[in-house]
């Protein structure tokens, strides 16, 4: 692991980020989606409205995206897309967090034969190669939307724990704890108040380091057709769905595959920014 | 330096193991009858209760579960990892009989991979804060955030189709080799040259190198044979793991051109719910990244002299892998 981690406790870290023109760029393009996601279907339309009149119709005042194989409103579909991967992501994000945390905490405080079990687990996971892990566990369970997220979230969790891990001992010889702990606070207390805080604030920066990641891991099982399945919409099933008909519909690829690069550009640009300001080395 | 090499050997196997553990955890929560998806692959649909138990019999998978993996575990130690529930064939003949294709792409891949990414994140760190830095900075982004299979749309049904730049013809062979691994390389370049940035950066940053600046030591000199070798370490780990990952059959891409390779056929499994291939699968690309890691930690010890003295490896976080 690194020497250095990052902190959210730097001091004018935000002021820092707010001058990153990645961070700037990345943040608009994260609310312009998040908007979308959370009020785009208000004003889209319906994503599962078929007219079978319509067809496969070329990009057009009425469907500004075009029209899909049901004759769907391929805008609709792309807002509403953006609801479930992204949602999707959300989820994941905070599963493996609060996964992580929660082992990570338990490790270092437990010590002993528990923490030797759960170490020697986080290390293996650690050395398998994540995708791999997803794609083996949506093979062997069979596609779902439950069983895409309990995929990335197995091969996303040990990371964190053991980053949890690592600052938990270092934080248990702190002034604070130790004399919380000389004051009679009883010790759950100690973990909760003084611990907690401070382990959490560091697997949310390392969590958004993988955010990136994650977009791209759920989108691509679900492009395989392991993930969402249909007709819900979803920006990788989306893109699964036009392969039969795309050398004759190309504009099917706009809405889901621009939303696709949008999410994970601002995931990469927001993560490389945090790690330029968090880093003490770089400061 | 022994010591070190037998504790990750041992730490390699225990890793494999617990692979195979958590293989068959989830197979014995799998949905599904596999005696009703072997008959149904041989068009018996409405099975009789007789014929199911024999199937399940003749599988292998009526009994309790600890024999049964003893069993597999022993064959597998042999390399048998049974037969394919499709097609009744041994499943590592069916890998062998796509791992050339498979090869070629990783082979293409890797060579486009390695020498832009080199020359792309060298010149980005030698230009660094200046504008060719920040264009460079920007490409190599760009080359992570695109997934492979929106370009592999994009390549198939806008280059190819409507303006006819190249043909598309996935047979798996040389020959067409070229747009497959070039969409596959994509995200290696950005992500291996951004990787090797950083690390050269770090290492410029070392005072000898004022000290042989001084003494009049020439740029190229400088950046090529000082910065470069000792900025080599994390290049050679994602470099290492992406070629593990690449032969394992990067099963996005393959899927995207119907490259008739490893991870093409492991996705059409795991459609088809023949999971002896998708456990199998998952073993060997687990197994081939832990043998990729344990022999780029081996040459980093040999080219790196303070490695030897301890087992720290300089492995970044995020492993290689191909989108």
């Amino acid at each position: 692991m690194t020497t250095a981690s990052p902190t959210l406790a730097a001091p004018g870290l935000g002021r820092r980020l707010s001058r990153h023109p990645g961070f700037v760029v990345g943040a608009g393009l994260a609310l312009l989606l998040l908007l979308l996601a959370v009020f785009g279907p208000l004003l889209a339309g319906h994503p599962d409205i078929t007219h079978y009149d319509n067809q496969i119709a070329a990009p057009s005042v009425h469907h500004w995206l075009g029209t899909d194989d049901a004759g769907r409103d391929e805008l609709a579909r792309t807002v509403a897309g953006a609801r479930t991967t992204l949602g999707a992501a959300v989820l994941v994000f905070a599963l493996t967090t609060v996964i992580g945390v929660a082992v990570g905490v338990l490790c270092g405080f437990a010590g002993g034969v528990v923490d030797a079990v759960l170490s020697r687990v986080i290390d293996v996971l650690l050395g398998l190669p994540s995708q791999v892990l997803a794609l083996a566990v949506v093979g062997v369970l069979g596609p779902g939307f439950g069983h895409l997220l309990l995929a990335v979230t197995v091969a996303g969790w040990a990371s964190l724990a053991k980053l949890s891990r690592s600052y938990t001992l270092g934080s248990r010889d702190r002034p604070d704890v130790l004399a919380a702990a000389m004051a009679g606070v009883p010790r759950a207390r100690v973990v909760v108040g003084h611990v907690l805080p401070g382990v959490a604030a560091q697997a949310l920066v390392a969590a958004t380091l993988g955010l990136g990641d994650t977009i791209l891991t759920l989108a691509g099982l679900s492009f395989l057709g392991l993930g969402v399945q249909p007709p819900t919409a979803e920006w990788g099933s989306m893109l699964n769905g036009s392969r039969l008909f795309d050398t004759a519909a190309p504009w099917l690829l706009i809405g889901p595959g621009v939303g696709i690069v949008a999410a994970v550009a601002a995931a990469t640009l927001i993560s490389d920014a945090l790690r330029d300001c968090t880093d003490p080395d770089r400061a | 330096m022994l010591k070190a090499l037998t504790l990750r050997v041992a730490q390699a196997v225990l890793t494999l193991w617990v692979t195979s553990v958590l293989a068959w955890v989830l197979l014995l929560h799998a949905p599904g009858d596999p005696a009703r998806t072997v008959l149904g692959a041989r068009g018996i649909v409405t099975p009789t209760p007789a014929l199911l138990a024999a199937t399940r019999k003749q599988l292998g998978l009526d009994g309790p579960v600890l024999p049964r993996y003893g069993h597999w575990l022993w064959r597998a130690l042999h390399g048998d990892f049974g037969t394919s529930w499709q097609t009744g064939r041994p499943v590592m003949d069916e890998f062998a009989t796509r791992l050339p294709a498979t090869g070629r792409l990783t082979l293409v891949a890797l060579g486009i991979s390695v020498g832009l990414a080199l020359v792309l994140g060298l010149m980005s760190a030698i230009t660094q804060g200046r504008w060719a830095d920040r264009m460079l900075r920007a490409v190599m982004l760009l080359m992570i955030v695109v997934p492979g299979f929106v370009v592999g749309l994009f390549v198939l049904n806008v280059l190819v189709v409507h303006w006819n730049l190249g043909v598309v013809v996935a047979d798996g062979s040389w020959r067409t080799v070229g747009w497959p691994a070039a969409t596959l390389a994509l995200w290696s370049v950005g992500y291996w040259g951004r990787i090797l940035r950083g690390s050269v950066l770090e290492a410029a940053g070392a005072p000898y190198l004022l000290v042989s600046r001084a003494r009049g030591c020439s740029a190229p000199r400088r950046w090529l044979l000082h910065v470069l070798p000792n900025a080599a370490g994390p290049f050679l780990t994602v470099v290492g793991l992406g070629t593990a990952t690449l032969l394992g059959g990067a099963p996005i891409v393959e899927t995207v051109y119907s490259w008739p390779g490893v991870g093409e056929y492991t996705v059409q499994a795991i459609g088809a719910r023949d999971l002896p291939v998708v456990v199998a699968y998952t073993i060997c690309a687990v197994g081939l990244y832990v043998v990729f890691g344990l022999l780029v930690d081996v040459l980093l010890a040999a080219l790196d002299p303070r490695l030897r003295r301890s087992t720290v490896r300089a492995r970044p976080r995020r492993a290689a892998v191909a989108a």
